[in-house]
């Protein structure tokens, strides 16, 4: 009754693959949650350096911008899960619907943060640099502030371009997605979701943390 | 599918309420500090874990990698943080102006 | 329909470049891996013959002091990233871990041909950064150097090392998932043997610890391009954190480096000894215990580099406790050995050498973890020694053991067993010869990574040159010897050596699928009592 192509020679059943699949993109993504560390690291080694200097630097971001960044994301999120139990359910028209919602707020965060908001952070002189606009006692950890906030922000967008690629990837090839067969949907769905994980920790630390009283 | 789409806007929404709980720590409850940012936040991460990656229907390979994870972060930030902050400062004429 | 692949050996199905270059078998990848870390091997090794032709003299005698500071660089860069961190896992590892499963390959062998390209790749940038000058900052890379004053190549080197990472993670994720996913029917955790449960906890390390490097790597290099960043003292950032983020990787990678030779000698010690390995429960969580522990002691590497003293005690502490599963392991070996019935074939010679030399690197870190001591010997060559004594004279060993052990299985021939005998002893004579002296030349107050030397530390430099070269021949004859074991090697029978382990119950070599039908795990591995015979 098996379709000998149902699945890779190594694999007892074509469900033994999907597990395995899904085994293997939940390790992957905890080596990538070790990849950003770092970045909270020297987050906290910054900060430490000179509180007062580094929130002041941090209160120049633009909360509204990243706020709405962080709704765009959390619907984001939302808008691949809801595609992928269309698909689920064999609905393949469903899922394409829904994953290219996801697609287009996640191309939104990508257009606001480096079209809109690294552009004004630039135009006030904002990258950390002998042209550094922020004088006075404040520079030094200010400039830190966005030594890390520059990175960071590129790193995270990064990663969201990667996934927008993969989202584009999974909506061109919906034709061969089923009920039973979706693994690239599922596993991609779990990198979007991760990459929303990595901003819900950015967030914080970039826009909240040194605005809080 | 209704039940799960239920579900999912149901997870939405807590996520959008723990936004707002975010901003209401950060400007309305000053007595919560960084700490009570920090609390929501590390929620929310859950939220997404357990509500859109659906790590509670998952077996318990994929358990011990997402427990790893947040064990091996924890060591980096606890166990590397506790250098700087723990350190004696000497105070220095700053170089500079 | 069933899937009935042919019973042809893994060597003999397909012979054009194509077959190899892109198969995704991954007793080819093994092979395409070995090719290229045997270049590796003696491109660092290279460049450690002319640090020691340098070093017979006080004066030195290569060039200038800055030319000695690209040369170790290098050599260090190439052992560690292009030979030792890759060694057994992508050879032994990649060829043996579906075999000892009793898999058919590993769980995505499409990732496993990608991490090859990706490590040539790495290899291609990091010849690319030799050939236009290298770096003169250590292998370490610590900053103001490299993110400021560096008149090396920094950015090509650390690019080099970035992209072989991604190799090391696609490889430990590979096997992490293979071993979790891919077991056959009956062959439960415990039933695993030592070799798959120190590829476990090597790959634990390499997907949790090298993702932490890159991005370290990459916070150096937008410092080093913008000219400011977070390692940046002038804006209050911090050259201590970079020496914090290098570590947390490159601790647990000293570990990725030994476990895979733990796992080899667990194999060969209870083959050559027909007895079982003692206290299998105890070298198992042992190697977990090490992999984890691993991760807590980093700060050891920055005791005199302005840490906090509270911080430094609580490194030390840990420090002196991840030798005891070490330890344990040791003794495990030993009581393996012990009332068995000894060969001493090759592997086994380099095995019971790696214990005497694994075990005196081992010991002389407990020095280095001591607060008070590593002050007087921190940055001597007493460091030199203890690590050379642990990767080399302890993996380089273990790796050369492994590749005897299983020579037959991966290549149908059996090596000339004279010769095999021969390079071992030459290797523990010259290795000694080599890095014993630099013990007391460290303790004796000489720095490591000087061009030049007083003249009262000549004598101790000349014996450790003359060790050098002793070990160079002992490293060049298997290189003849296997080579000519190809082509006129006496053919192998499946299981040479009479050892336990499904990977013995395939021919020699085996064929592309492995297993013709899946295998059925009754026993605990090392059933040696159990007389398995002998095919010789």
């Amino acid at each position: 009754m098996s379709n000998a192509a149902a699945h890779d020679f190594q694999f007892a059943s074509a469900e033994h693959q999907r597990e395995t699949a899904i085994s293997g993109i939940w390790l992957f993504l905890a080596s990538e949650a070790l990849f950003f560390g770092p970045i909270f690291l020297s987050w906290i080694y910054a900060r430490h350096a000179d509180p007062s200097a580094f929130d002041a630097g941090a209160r120049q971001t633009d909360l509204m911008i990243g706020l709405t960044n962080t709704a765009l994301l959390i619907a984001s999120s939302f808008a691949y899960s809801v595609g992928l139990a269309y698909i689920g359910f064999g609905r393949r028209r469903g899922m394409v619907v829904w994953l290219a919602i996801a697609w287009a707020l996640g191309a939104a965060f990508v257009g606001l943060k480096f079209g809109v908001e690294w552009q004004m952070d630039l135009r006030k002189g904002l990258f950390p640099g002998p042209n550094f606009g922020i004088h006075g006692p404040e520079r030094s950890g200010a400039q830190l502030f966005f030594a890390f906030y520059f990175f960071g922000t590129a790193l995270h967008g990064l990663h969201l371009v990667v996934g927008l690629g993969l989202l584009a990837w999974v909506i061109f090839r919906a034709e061969r997605y089923t009920a039973e067969r979706h693994s690239p949907v599922h596993v991609v769905g779990l990198y979007w979701s991760f990459v929303d994980i990595i901003w819900l920790i950015l967030f914080p630390l970039i826009y909240l943390m040194g605005r809080a009283s | 599918m209704t039940t799960v789409i239920v579900r999912l806007v149901a997870v939405a929404s807590l996520m959008y309420a723990l936004l707002a709980a975010e901003l209401a720590a950060a400007f309305a409850f000053p007595g919560w500090g960084r700490g009570g940012i920090a609390v929501v936040a590390a929620t929310m991460a859950g939220v997404a874990a357990f509500g859109f990656m659906d790590l509670r229907r998952e077996g318990a390979t994929v358990w011990l990698f997402a427990a790893a994870a947040v064990l091996w972060l924890t060591i980096l930030l606890g166990l590397g943080s506790l250098d700087p902050l723990t350190r004696t400062l000497y105070s220095t004429v700053s170089a500079v102006p | 329909m069933t899937h009935a692949p042919a019973q042809v050996s893994y060597l003999d199905d397909g012979h054009t470049l194509r077959s190899w270059l892109l198969t995704t078998d991954h007793k080819r990848i093994a092979i395409l891996y070995i090719v290229a870390i045997t270049f590796f091997f003696f491109a660092g090794g290279f460049a450690a013959f002319l640090i020691r032709y340098n070093l017979s003299s006080p004066n030195g005698l290569i060039g200038s002091a800055e030319t000695y500071n690209r040369l170790f660089s290098m050599h260090g860069i190439l052992m560690v990233w292009f030979f030792l961190v890759p060694a057994v896992p992508v050879t032994l590892g990649n060829f043996l871990v579906p075999l000892m499963l009793g898999a058919r390959d590993l769980a995505f062998p499409r990732l496993n041909l990608l991490s090859w390209y990706l490590f040539l790749a790495a290899g291609l940038v990091a010849l690319y950064a030799i050939v236009i000058g290298g770096v003169d900052t250590g292998w370490t890379f610590y900053t103001p150097l490299t993110s400021f004053y560096s008149k090396g190549h920094v950015v090509a080197a650390v690019a080099a090392i970035f992209i072989a990472g991604f190799s090391s993670i696609a490889t430990g994720l590979n096997f992490i998932v293979t071993i979790h996913k891919l077991r056959a029917p009956g062959m439960t955790w415990y039933k695993m043997p030592v070799f798959l449960w120190s590829l476990y906890a090597t790959s634990v390390i390499l997907v949790l610890a090298t993702p932490v490097l890159a991005m370290t790597l990459l916070l150096l290099v937008f410092e080093r391009i913008f000219g400011i960043g977070v390692f940046d003292p002038a804006i209050g950032g911090d050259p201590l954190l970079f020496q914090h983020l290098f570590w947390f990787y490159s601790h647990p990678a000293v570990y990725v480096m030994i476990l895979p030779g733990f796992g080899v000698i667990s194999e060969i010690i209870p083959a050559f000894s027909r007895k079982e390995l003692f206290g299998y429960k105890f070298v198992v969580w042992a190697s977990i215990a090490i992999a984890v522990i691993g991760f807590l002691v980093w700060g050891h590497h920055m005791f005199v580099a302005g840490t906090s003293l509270y911080s430094a005690l609580v490194f030390s502490l840990l420090s002196y406790m991840v030798a005891v599963p070490s330890a344990i392991k040791v003794f495990n070996w030993i009581g393996t050995m012990h009332k068995g019935y000894i060969r001493f074939d090759a592997p086994m010679l380099y095995a019971i050498g790696f214990i005497g030399l694994f075990t005196t690197g081992g010991l002389t870190g407990l020095f280095l973890a001591a607060l008070a001591a590593d002050v007087h010997l921190t940055q001597t060559y007493f460091v030199v020694a203890h690590f050379h004594y642990v990767m080399v004279g302890g993996m380089v060993s273990a790796y050369f053991a492994g590749l005897h052990f299983w020579w037959p299985k991966i290549t149908g021939r059996l090596y000339p067993e004279m010769w095999g005998r021969a390079g071992a002893i030459i290797i523990f004579v010259g290795f000694n010869l080599t890095f014993f002296p630099q013990f007391l030349l460290g303790y004796l107050g000489m720095p490591r990574r000087y061009f030049a030397y007083p003249p009262h530390f000549e004598a101790l430099n000349l014996l450790s040159s003359s060790g050098a070269l002793i070990l160079a021949v002992g490293y060049i004859l298997p290189l003849g010897y296997l080579a000519w074991s190809l082509f006129y090697g006496e053919r192998a029978p499946a299981n040479p050596w009479g050892a336990t382990g499904l990977e013995w119950t395939t021919p020699s070599p085996p064929p592309t699928e492995n297993f013709p039908v899946t295998p059925i795990v009754t026993q605990a591995p090392y059933q040696y009592r159990q007389a398995v015979a002998v095919e010789r």
